[in-house]
């Protein structure tokens, strides 16, 4: 019998303690390894909710700003960036498109966003993914609508349905504009981007919601009216070329007829995600220090049961074990706990994740990748192994100190 | 001249913590083949000397010749073998791994030495059917064999230990008190076996107790009392 199987014999003779030590082990790795996870994929659905945009224009105001309610469709702009500008940076040699975007209405507390066809044609999210419809298509006239998936799932609407917007953003509908009802003609498939969670309108529907006086859906006089907007509240900007990225960059900045700014989203989305840094820095400490306590937990049944097997060490001594060999099998069963516990750790990280994962994708836009597991994972896992090897030395070194020391044990 | 089974010249061994006990022996020795009997009250060191001569602790002072080695010059790696490969030794109670069947724990011996191992297997195929042979010699019934030692009475766990002590035949073996928690009727049978197997097998005994109606079955006998050269009346007083 090797020292391997009289392991395994001494582990299962205590199958209880065995058991809560590999699980207690098992949540501390899934805590932390989920932690990772959730970081991992919350950054990347926030990095990946824009993408083959070039720029992002809108009046001037902080780089952040302009990205939270453009993107995130978060907080209020100061100002509205004119219709002339849009037509001017459109007209720019490097440009190849322009979709410019107008906000401020609700619907369910969803905001609504006013745009033009263009806009389902160039917004890119993730690697260069384009939107696309789960079903019927684009709005072609005034008073249709193109919701995002989760407003369809939740709010059940379905194609042809006719829903009210509201004018400022808020769950109690505020002031209802209640003689234009839209028309729902197309429903977005899941990005897990903000575009879930946003109602598309064309843009002369958002300006006919604006019009004092009111346009009607039901008036058949509509189109005779002038619906070209005034302003817009920022566009999003493709080049024709990625090179001119600064000098188009600079030369909105310097617009002389209003103040405006042009942001590149890539790096203002990582200015952003590290300003929010500190929150995850606290949750990787607390689970940090989750495993600190079980692993502290761990030594604290290894030391009893080092005290009771002290008569069983004793005889396999007298038979002839080195103390280094007693030391080994101390150990062995250490690594053995910690290893069965990042074992169990991974299964239900990955489980949990299966669970979640529909649960996080509707509710929080987070879409976690599963699929395998990663470096970090892999890091962790083998970090958690190592601190289980470390801390059966305390034990093995006890055993090996005493069995040097003492010989028969008579009772 | 042949080699000593156990030969102790210059002998002396303190334990730090305790100043008041001390083993002096200046010559003491055991011819081969022999079964010897090691008496001596409770305190007076009996644990202490099996613990020297077989290499568990080493003696401040003095040689230990066992078999013509001489164990205190060992490394500690190459000592525990040495004593994994020549004893067979049996304790007064709780002998056996308690997580392990009674085969396990009769092959056990086996893991820590190949010659012990190798000699096993010319007796029998495997390893299993040694420790079966064994036990079947002790009257150990077969439906015990894979029973945990646990549930297996004094009587029985003690033929357990002669068995797993000559497993592989070493050259001594050693019994410290190992009928001490046996009633009269179960010593005799104890005592019975043991002696036999020993016979059997050609194995010398070195048997400690400080139950002196035991001596009766054993050509040799001594007192460590008489062995230990301290002393003694100061310690017995002060112990």
């Amino acid at each position: 019998m090797s020292l391997f199987n009289l392991t395994l014999k001494r582990l299962f003779s205590k199958k209880l303690t065995s058991i809560l030590l590999i699980l207690s082990i098992g949540l501390s790795s899934m805590l932390l390894m989920g932690v990772q996870k959730i970081k991992e994929s919350a950054k990347t659905s926030f990095s990946q909710s824009i993408s083959g945009t070039d720029l992002i224009v809108g009046a001037r105001s902080g780089d952040t700003q302009l990205l939270l309610y453009t993107v995130f469709r978060q907080g209020h702009p100061v100002a509205n960036m004119s219709w002339d500008s849009v037509r001017s940076i459109q007209a720019f040699s490097e440009v190849a498109w322009v979709v410019p975007i107008s906000l401020g209405d609700s619907h369910h507390g969803y905001p609504v966003l006013g745009t033009t066809a263009d806009y389902f044609q160039h917004y890119r999210y993730a690697k260069k993914q384009t939107l696309r419809f789960h079903k019927g298509d684009y709005f072609r006239d005034t008073f249709e609508v193109v919701l995002g998936s989760e407003i369809a799932k939740t709010l059940n609407y379905q194609l042809n349905d006719r829903l009210f917007l509201a004018h400022g953003i808020a769950k109690s509908n505020l002031r209802l504009h209640k003689d234009q009802s839209f028309r729902v003609v197309g429903i977005l498939k899941p990005t897990g981007t903000p575009v879930d969670k946003t109602l598309h309108i064309p843009l002369q529907g958002f300006t006919a919601l604006h019009t004092k006086g009111g346009y009607s859906s039901n008036k058949p006089s509509l189109h005779s009216h002038n619906l070209t907007p005034q302003s817009v509240t920022s566009c999003l900007v493709g080049l024709k070329s990625k090179f001119s990225i600064f000098s188009v960059q600079n030369r909105i900045t310097s617009w002389k007829s209003e103040p405006l700014m042009a942001i590149i989203p890539g790096v203002s989305l990582s200015r952003l995600w590290n300003s929010i840094r500190t929150v995850d820095t606290a949750f990787l400490v607390i689970t940090i220090l989750v495993t600190l306590i079980t692993f502290i937990g761990l030594l604290l049944v290894l030391l009893i049961s080092l005290q009771q097997s002290k008569r069983e060490l004793a005889i396999l001594r007298t038979m002839g074990a080195h103390p280094l060999q007693l030391s080994w099998l101390l150990m062995l069963e250490s690594i053995f706990i910690t290893v069965s516990g990042v074992i169990v750790g991974i299964w239900l990280v990955n489980v949990l994740g299966y669970i979640l994962k529909p649960i996080l994708e509707v509710k929080m836009g987070l879409i976690l990748s599963f699929s395998m597991i990663s470096l970090t994972e892999l890091y962790l896992a083998l970090g958690i192994i190592f601190f289980g090897i470390i801390t059966s030395f305390i034990p093995a070194l006890l055993a090996y100190r005493k069995s040097l020391s003492e010989g028969f044990v008579s009772i | 001249m042949a080699n000593a089974l156990v030969q102790l010249d210059n002998f002396f061994l303190t334990y730090q913590s305790d100043n008041n006990f001390s083993l002096n022996i200046n010559h003491f020795s055991i011819e081969p083949d022999s079964r010897v009997f090691i008496e001596g009250p409770s305190g007076c060191g009996k644990t202490t000397f099996l613990n020297a001569i077989t290499g568990l602790i080493k003696p401040n002072r003095g040689n230990i010749h066992i078999l013509g080695t001489d164990i205190t010059k060992l490394n500690p790696v190459a000592c525990d073998q040495f004593r994994a490969d020549h004893f067979g030794i049996i304790f007064q109670l709780f002998n056996l791994i308690p997580y392990l069947s009674v085969i396990e724990n009769i092959i056990l011996p086996c893991t820590f030495s190949k010659i012990k191992k190798k000699k096993a297997l010319l007796n029998s195929q495997t390893l299993a059917d040694e420790a079966r042979r064994l036990c079947f010699e002790l009257n150990i019934d077969d439906h015990l064999l894979h029973k945990p030692v646990n549930q297996l009475s004094i009587g029985q766990q003690q033929r357990v230990s002669i068995a797993r002590a000559i497993i592989g035949q070493p050259d001594i073996i050693i019994a410290d008190e190992a009928t001490s928690a046996l009633d009269q009727e179960r010593t005799d049978q104890f005592m019975t076996l043991l002696l036999n197997e020993c016979q059997t097998y050609n194995l010398s005994l070195i048997f400690v107790s400080h139950n002196k109606s035991l001596q009766s079955s054993f050509q040799q006998v001594y007192s460590l009392n008489h062995i230990n050269e301290t002393e003694l009346e100061t310690s017995h007083v002060l112990v």
